[in-house]
């Protein structure tokens, strides 16, 4: 039983009855009901409450553009707040529930806050909570009190079920909007045989002719040609039409973000599996039409928000598309011609029209004509200056208004009616144009902003959008605007005649928006001119005496034209009103900035499927799969994961840790060192390349050699360092660090392709070419010597610091003499899916010499015991090579890279922090990283602080603590004490010492 | 001495034992190309005499940017201005036999055979699947059969390479091995929509090391 529904018409199907609970109530709709539409046809108009004063809200519109109709819909965790009525599909099962009421929408306690309103004007946050002497403290605790009595609905609690798609897109001509401009120029464009993409945000072609469908258009009624425009679309494959898709944002170079709503219209089980709920399209054109319509602007009068107080156009959609009265007997009040269309097609349809408040002198106009013809009630120069009623609109006050449209002039009467229609002109979505930096200007005679010069080449406005308001100029403009597109992308296809239709717009128009009362402002009530934000007209006039002046200032200020609506039917009145006080002209007092999105999208279809494990790539070597069998636990190095330490059974980390740094020291240990970045350099001038990127000499390194190398970045900090080898005689292969492969190759290439381009050198990533085994410790050799028994390993055939290559397992690898730990070290490379055939080949055959594989954190414990930095652990970017004590690889006789910042005097001086070793007096306390030192232990704060920790472990070798340290002047330092204050009042006294605790000779490493 | 046995990174999947032998009703296929050789080349754009020589070495004219050519068993790549990728069988001896050829030229030769996970997507679902993550145009009119292309999809670098077969819509996608978990997770999570099967892999290499 829906009262309020018409037995035949509109677009709703009758034979797919649908159940949806309100407030715990059951109610019927149909499919093809919006949520809104359904609750009208069961003669629900309540269906919230105000943000701030909590008022009874009904629904006022029948589109986007709606401040009140706002819905929590299902159950947690699928719950979504916030959802708009007006748009939003009736699905079979639904479940609402009306926001910002408590205990329920009829029975509201907050309502109160009306009694109190004179205390909550325009900017009372700042004025209360955030004054001198108030502080962020009294903020912090009230703010959570009003979010709540503010309400807005409840976010989920557990994660969201549904799963979410984003994709990218291409077309030759982007379309928005299906009404008569968007469809005649998609078919002019789409017979040119250009790539043309329509999309359309609500679930069917049509528009504004899908409320208004009488409209004939070639002969057809408008929803024919519709139709027939929609089979023509189909039928042309160069033609894509997207339905329940919005373009939300207009970025540069044409570039567009849109979002589908893929299923939210179907119950669970209509949905396919594995059907993502919305969508993300990343869309790039060549060319853009925007024809995106215009949305009624509202006339402001006292307590003008009370439900059953709805937009004139609203109501005609409400009865043509869903054949619901929206009331029993109306009064329209409105400003222009086109409104009277409603009217006649309300009265048409049974309702009652009690009055027709004209504040124009002597209406006239197309329709005005036809309502005088049906002897509709016309109160010319009259106006609706009051509602009556509670929760609903029981009656409204008509007077007379002055010719200043400033005052009445008498004959106030009451009307009774259960609804108000409200007509006062139409405003173009200019959203798009506007995203996208073009211009806007204002047109005096409707008194609305149109689209003026464009920001970004290829895009246009077409239609209401345009301000172009008549049936057929408009579908005339489209038509044009299609063939233009076409023909800028060079297509020529015949794109036919444009469609014709009869030209009336909406004027003429009396320009009164706020309609005088027979009391002063403010007074027995409130005239909204923002109904989401609770915005009165005596707020904008509050803020104004204050001193605001600019707009974007007046909307933060009072909050008009923010939160979900972004303030589509109160902006222009606003900005009116403020133009009014102001005595300026409307120009001048200009809009706010438009940003997408244009209308609110799911945080879900932003993330897509970038959740969970495939939130960000996770990358592993080739041994992964021996490390993940053996228990190893992970450290994540970047994108990469790496064995951290490979702990045995009723072992902790710091035993782990232990144990394999003493296989290392005693016996052999083997490291994935695959993630270590490889540039493959080849070319004449790759030596002279080399000299110019790290700050050491290059052209002397022999064939067969490596050498370590520091790179520095423009401002002469450390960048990364690594070893490169000297493979042939055009020949070098760079190591950088784990986490830094990408930037130095991405460094690299920039300056031999922007600084050097007469270089002869090539580079080659090769990172991933080679898996790379490390083999560690006295039995290095041995171990090796299994696994590759034709290589001559010896230190006369293969020195510290050199390379050959051979054949380890009959492929051919790359073994690097180089040592990060202090022992005798190989690093062997193989072919990447060799990788872990060669790590087990390594674990086999080293059983016998004590083998044990060992993880990031015991080689960052041998290094440290050897002085070694780690890039990013001992700097961060403002650490320069004289701080780390590395002058020694700093030449003194050619230009490199970071040389000329490295010169500067700052960067010697002795003040600096500088890299030292700290010893803790008691040798089994291990300094947290991160500490801070100081100078003197005492009571006094704050102490100056020296420096902090930057490595610190237990080091085996040492049997103590080490640490290295970052410290002020820190090498003039050497044996003094200093002190480490730590959480919880601890503090530990410390020595500074050389940053090496291990083999100073390296006598190890080279043996 | 031992010989070692070949792994890729998607081998602990047990690809194989959920392929199917063709595609059937699903809207999109993988396959794991497994072990084809694969060799880097690079050339001045200006120094025409090294290209010249590169090209007579490999028996093909280098292909312009973004399109490929090829030889027999070989498919040669153009990466970019001056960069170019052979996939052949055979690699390594093709890798040393071009460097010897081209010992006077300067030129770059790179064994870049393991630096590359390979898939090949096909059904005809293929291009909406691939443009969930990749942000170039792949429109058939657009993305013509024979090209190729360095991109992203989603997060991981790929080579994308589009087959010459204008009517089977198939594309090949290199990725870098540790990428390739993150890949295959992110095709077959953006292929529910479409229904997605596993296609017996082509092994087009040797699976073990030869016996030193």
């Amino acid at each position: 039983m829906q009262p309020f529904r018409l037995t035949e018409g509109g677009l709703i199907d009758r034979s797919r009855p649908l159940h949806f609970q309100f407030d715990g109530r059951r109610y019927g709709g149909y499919a093809g009901d919006s949520i809104a539409s359904a609750l009208l046809a069961n003669g629900v108009h309540l269906v919230g409450r105000s943000f701030k004063y909590h008022r009874p809200r009904g629904i006022v519109s029948a589109g986007v553009e709606e401040p009140n109709a706002l819905f929590q819909v299902g159950y947690d965790p699928k719950t979504e707040p916030n959802v708009k009525g007006t748009i939003a599909e009736l699905v079979d099962g639904m479940v609402l529930q009306s926001q910002n009421a408590w205990p329920s929408v009829g029975f509201d306690l907050g309502s109160v806050n009306q009694c109190f309103s004179r205390f909550l004007p325009s900017g009372f946050y700042y004025k209360t909570f955030m004054g001198p002497g108030r502080g962020t403290k009294a903020w912090m605790l009230y703010e959570r009190m009003i979010r709540k009595a503010a309400g807005l609905g409840n976010a989920p609690t557990r994660p969201d079920p549904d799963s979410y798609d984003k994709t990218f897109a291409h077309t030759d001509i982007l379309v928005v909007g299906s009404g008569p401009a968007g469809l005649s120029a998609t078919l002019a464009a789409g017979r040119s045989g250009a790539r043309v993409l329509l999309v359309e945000m609500d679930n069917a072609l049509g528009g504004h002719l899908l409320s208004a469908p009488g409209s004939e258009i070639d002969g057809l009624s408008g929803l024919v040609w519709v139709e027939k425009a929609a089979a023509e679309l189909a039928a042309l494959p160069n033609v894509t039409v997207m339905t329940r898709t919005v373009c939300f944002a207009a970025y540069d170079h044409n570039f567009f973000a849109l979002w589908e709503n893929v299923s939210d219209h179907l119950t669970d089980a209509e949905r396919a599996q594995h059907q993502p709920r919305h969508r993300l399209i990343k869309l790039r054109t060549g060319q853009a039409i925007f024809a995106a319509g215009a949305i009624e602007r509202p006339l402001i009068f006292r307590d003008n928000d009370r439900p059953g107080s709805m937009l004139a156009g609203a109501a005609e959609t409400y009865l043509k598309r869903y054949a619901v009265r929206a009331g029993k007997r109306a009064v329209l009040v409105t400003n222009n011609d086109g409104a009277y269309r409603g009217a006649l097609a309300l009265n048409e349809a049974g309702i009652e029209i009690a009055a027709i408040a004209d504040l124009r002198e002597t209406p006239s106009g197309h329709w005005t004509a036809e309502a005088r013809e049906r002897r509709l009630p016309i109160l010319a120069g009259q106006g609706v200056f009051a509602t009556e009623g509670s929760k609903r609109v029981e009656g409204v006050r008509i007077g007379k208004i002055g010719a200043d449209g400033l005052s009445l002039a008498g004959g106030e009467e009451t009307h009774a009616c259960d609804l108000v229609l409200n007509a006062g002109g139409w405003t173009p979505s200019v959203h798009l144009h506007s995203q996208a930096k073009g211009k806007l200007v204002w047109e005096e005679e409707g008194q609305y902003f149109r689209p003026g010069v464009t920001g970004q080449k290829g895009q246009g406005s077409v239609g209401a959008c345009n301000g172009t308001f008549g049936l057929g100029a408009i579908l005339a403009e489209g038509h044009a605007g299609g063939a233009v597109a076409a023909e800028a992308l060079g297509r020529s296809g015949p794109v036919g005649a444009a469609p014709a239709a009869g030209d009336e717009s909406f004027l003429p128009l009396r320009r009164l928006w706020l309609i005088p009362a027979d009391k002063p402002l403010g007074h027995q009530g409130k005239h909204f001119v923002d109904q989401q934000n609770d915005v009165t007209v005596a707020d904008l006039k509050l803020a104004l005496r204050e001193g605001y002046r600019s707009i974007e200032h007046l909307k933060r200020y009072t909050t008009t034209g923010m939160a979900t609506d972004q303030g589509k039917t109160s902006n222009v009145n606003a900005l009116t009103l403020v133009a009014g006080t102001l005595a300026k002209p409307i120009p001048e007092v200009g809009t706010t900035t438009f940003r997408p999105p244009y209308t609110p999208i799911s945080f879900g279809a932003w993330m897509g499927r970038d959740v969970g494990d495939l939130l960000d790539p996770l990358r592993k070597t080739a041994m992964d799969p021996w490390h993940e069998a053996n228990g190893a636990e992970f450290e994540n190095v970047g994108q990469w994961r790496r064995p951290w330490y490979y702990p045995q059974a009723g072992e902790s980390m710091a035993d782990a840790v232990e144990r394999e740094c003493r296989a290392v020291r005693g016996a052999v240990g083997v490291l994935d060192a695959s993630t270590l970045g490889k540039i493959d350099i080849q070319g004449p001038d790759a030596a002279e390349f080399l000299d110019r990127i790290y700050t050491n000499a290059w052209k002397t390194l022999a064939v067969g050699r490596c050498r370590y190398g520091l790179m520095l970045s423009e401002d002469g900090m450390v960048m990364d360092d690594g070893v490169t080898a000297r493979l042939g005689e055009q020949h070098y292969l760079m190591h950088t660090t784990s986490g830094n492969a990408a930037q130095v190759l991405a460094h690299l290439e920039e300056y031999l392709q922007t600084e050097w381009p007469d270089l002869k050198v090539f580079l080659t990533s090769v990172t991933e070419q080679w898996a790379t085994a490390q083999i560690a410790g006295p039995y290095a050799r041995d171990l090796l010597a299994e696994i590759a028994p034709d290589l001559y390993l010896s230190t006369e055939a293969l020195p510290h610091m050199s390379v050959t290559a051979g054949k380890v397992a009959g492929r051919k690898a790359r073994i690097f003499r180089v040592s990060f730990t202090g022992e005798t070290s190989f690093e062997v490379s193989v072919p990447s899916s060799y990788g872990l055939g060669l790590w087990e080949a390594l674990m086999r055959a080293g059983a016998k010499y004590g083998i044990s594989p060992f993880g990031t954190e015991a080689m960052h414990v041998l290094r440290a015991e050897k002085g070694f930095i780690i890039v990013g652990q001992e700097t961060d970017g403002s650490v320069n090579p004289h701080d780390l004590g590395m002058d020694w690889i700093v030449s003194k006789t050619k230009d490199f890279v970071g040389r000329r910042s490295l010169s500067r005097t700052d960067m010697a001086k002795p003040d600096r922090k500088q890299l030292v070793g700290i010893l803790t007096k008691d040798p089994k306390n291990i300094l947290p990283e991160g500490a801070q030192l100081v100078q003197k232990d005492g009571p006094e704060r704050p102490l100056p602080m020296l420096g902090h920790v930057t490595s610190s472990y237990w080091s085996p070798a040492a049997e103590r603590s080490i640490a290295m340290a970052l410290i002020k002047g820190g090498r003039a330092r050497m044996g003094e004490r200093l002190y480490a204050p730590l959480e919880g009042g601890k503090t530990l006294e410390c020595e500074v010492v050389e940053p090496v605790f291990y083999d100073k000779e390296g006598s190890r490493l080279r043996g | 001495m031992a010989e070692f046995q070949r792994q890729g990174p998607l081998d602990g999947l047990s690809l194989e034992q959920r392929a199917v032998p063709d595609l059937g009703e699903a809207g999109i296929g993988i396959r794991e190309i497994r072990y084809e050789g694969a060799v880097n080349l690079r050339a001045r754009r200006a120094d025409r005499p090294a290209r010249d020589s590169l090209a007579l070495a490999l028996g093909m004219a280098l292909p312009e940017t973004t399109h490929s050519a090829r030889r027999e068993a070989q498919l040669l790549l153009g990466l970019g201005p001056d960069e170019w990728l052979l996939l052949c069988p055979q690699a390594e001896a093709t890798a040393e036999s071009l460097w010897e050829q081209l010992f006077e030229s300067t030129v770059a030769v790179t064994d870049v055979s393991d630096n590359y996970v390979t898939l090949e997507l096909s059904g005809p679902r293929v291009r909406d699947l691939l443009a969930k993550g990749v942000p170039i145009d792949l429109d058939p009119t657009v993305f013509l059969p024979g090209r190729c292309a360095q991109t992203l999809m989603s997060k991981a670098e790929v080579l994308l390479y589009r087959g010459e077969d204008e009517a089977a819509e198939r594309f090949t996608l290199h990725c870098r091995p540790s990428f390739a978990q993150y890949a295959f997770a992110w095709l077959e999570d953006a292929a529910q929509e479409y229904g997605a099967v596993i296609l017996s892999a082509e092994v087009k290499g040797a699976q073990v090391s030869s016996v030193g």
